[in-house]
């Protein structure tokens, strides 16, 4: 598994470095700017955050394309591993490097905070510790539930042709987030999704923050839901890259 | 003998296109046998089934008494028609990949055959032409203390000096309790290290046969035969 890992990071290391390196220089700049033009604190902050979640938006394309390449690739596919090391390593890579991003983001609110003293970031930290686990369980769960999801896209892409690939891929993605949402919706009256969206969409992450530091029982039943689909996913894609899919 | 490989009733479909159909087949160790056959007769399509690259529509695959698994891959080294190699390696990075993958790499081996083959280990393999890589790829597969090797056309791309020397280091690096398979169109460049030929045309195994029976039996070289069959 650390192997696999290794060779993933390997391949990719050029440009994993290459982007972080622009996105430091970027986020440099941007805080450099914040502080010697006197911007308003939001402004800097706003483009923090749109570097981040562009960063953590390239994280996932770079997992699904590094898994996608690994169910193509003759030299993956002749290894004589376990087909759920297959999902797990690229999965296991943007957990790492996902890390590795928060990391970079904690450090930056600090340094931010330390060069502008005046500025509140009240918003950007957990009212308390419980609240901030649930914050980060909720997060871990709903980019694992996405990721799952968009390997089973592929997987199913897989099957067919290069032409169709990327089109059934879509489309089973499509109607996967249409049923699990319909489904969320009868059964519990909520989804996951829909809960965060509403609250993101309520004013500030303040508000999210505590509303989630509570979170109803609706929501952990969705979780344990999305948790048996997960279930479900990875075995079907197991049975397809051992019976069905070809190199 | 040891059986190796055990086909049987296998077919295998691309949408609407058979690529192999009803294939039975027993390969026992101690064999280099040669896969011969024209053009999308479905050489490839059996070595990948063999390797467990691709799955059959119908049929089973056995290697070595077990089904298409973790344990077949394990004893199985194939040289495919593209590398298995990434571009972003050194030779050397290929050799620690195998070593890190294949228990039965013997990184000794791959070290002889490297000198055998001229090539270096601090080449990158983005840069090394056609001719080596397959050299290289040579080096990979038969570097493994494996009980099946399956190379599809591992001279297809060379020059004739290479080949003479890509075949004299499949018949020196050659492990005899295992069977090897190797498919190709140049026949007459290899001929001479074939202990049996398979011929297979349209998805089927048309003929079978020692290459010593063919030469006594029917006076003629492989690729004589070859050229006789496959011209109807």
């Amino acid at each position: 598994m650390i192997n696999l890992l290794k060779y993933d990071w390997k391949r990719n290391a050029n440009l994993i470095m290459g982007s972080a390196a622009a996105l430091i220089i970027f986020q440099v700049a941007i805080s450099f700017f914040g502080v010697t033009r006197n911007w308003p604190s939001a402004l800097p902050l706003t483009f923090m955050f749109m570097g981040y979640c562009f960063a953590a938006l390239m994280l996932i394309i770079f997992s699904f394309k590094t898994f996608s390449h690994n169910l193509k690739s003759y030299g993956r596919r002749l290894l004589p591993v376990a087909s759920w090391k297959t999902i797990a390593s690229p999965l296991l890579l943007q957990f790492v490097l996902s890390a590795g991003l928060s990391g970079l983001v904690l450090l930056h609110i600090w340094l931010f905070k330390w060069l502008s003293p005046s500025a509140s970031l009240d918003a950007l930290v957990p009212p308390t510790l419980k609240t901030g686990v649930l914050f980060f369980i909720l997060i871990f769960w709903m980019v694992l539930f996405l990721m799952l999801l968009l390997y089973f896209s592929i997987t199913v892409g897989n099957l067919f042709n290069k032409k169709l690939m990327p089109w059934v891929a879509i489309a089973v993605f499509v109607l996967l987030q249409f049923v699990i949402s319909y489904a969320e919706k009868f059964l519990f009256n909520d989804d996951l999704f829909g809960a965060v969206d509403s609250e993101l969409s309520s004013s500030s992450m303040s508000i999210f923050m505590s509303s989630t530091g509570d979170i109803s029982v609706g929501n952990w039943g969705v979780m344990a839901f999305e948790i048996v689909i997960g279930a479900i996913l990875v075995n079907i894609m197991l049975y397809l890259l051992n019976k069905k899919l070809d190199a | 003998m040891k059986k190796i490989v055990e086909l049987q009733a296998v077919t295998k479909n691309y949408g609407s296109r058979k690529a192999l159909h009803n294939i039975n087949l027993n390969l026992e160790a101690g064999k280099i046998i040669g896969l011969l056959g024209s053009n999308g007769s479905g050489k490839s399509t059996l070595m990948k089934l063999a390797a467990g690259l691709i799955q059959p529509t119908s049929g089973t695959i056995r290697i070595c008494g077990e089904p298409i698994g973790i344990g077949t891959k394990a004893v199985t080294s194939f040289m495919p028609d593209q590398p298995v190699t990434e571009s972003w390696m050194r030779v050397k990075d290929a050799l620690r990949f195998f070593s890190d993958f294949y228990k039965d790499f013997d990184q000794e081996k791959a070290g002889s055959m490297l000198d055998f083959l001229k090539l270096d280990r601090n080449d990158r393999i983005s840069s090394l032409s056609k001719g080596m890589n397959e050299r290289l790829q040579l080096t990979l597969a038969m570097s493994r203390q494996a009980k099946l090797y399956l190379l599809d056309e591992p001279i297809g791309g060379v020059d004739p000096v290479a080949r003479g020397k890509i075949l004299d280091a499949i018949v020196k690096f050659y492990n005899e309790d295992s069977c090897v398979l190797i498919s190709t169109h140049l026949i007459t460049d290899i001929e001479r290290i074939f202990d049996e030929v398979l011929f297979i045309q349209n998805g089927e195994v048309s003929l079978r046969q020692d290459v010593e029976s063919i030469r006594s039996k029917h006076g003629k070289s492989v690729d004589e035969l070859f050229r006789e069959v496959f011209s109807e």
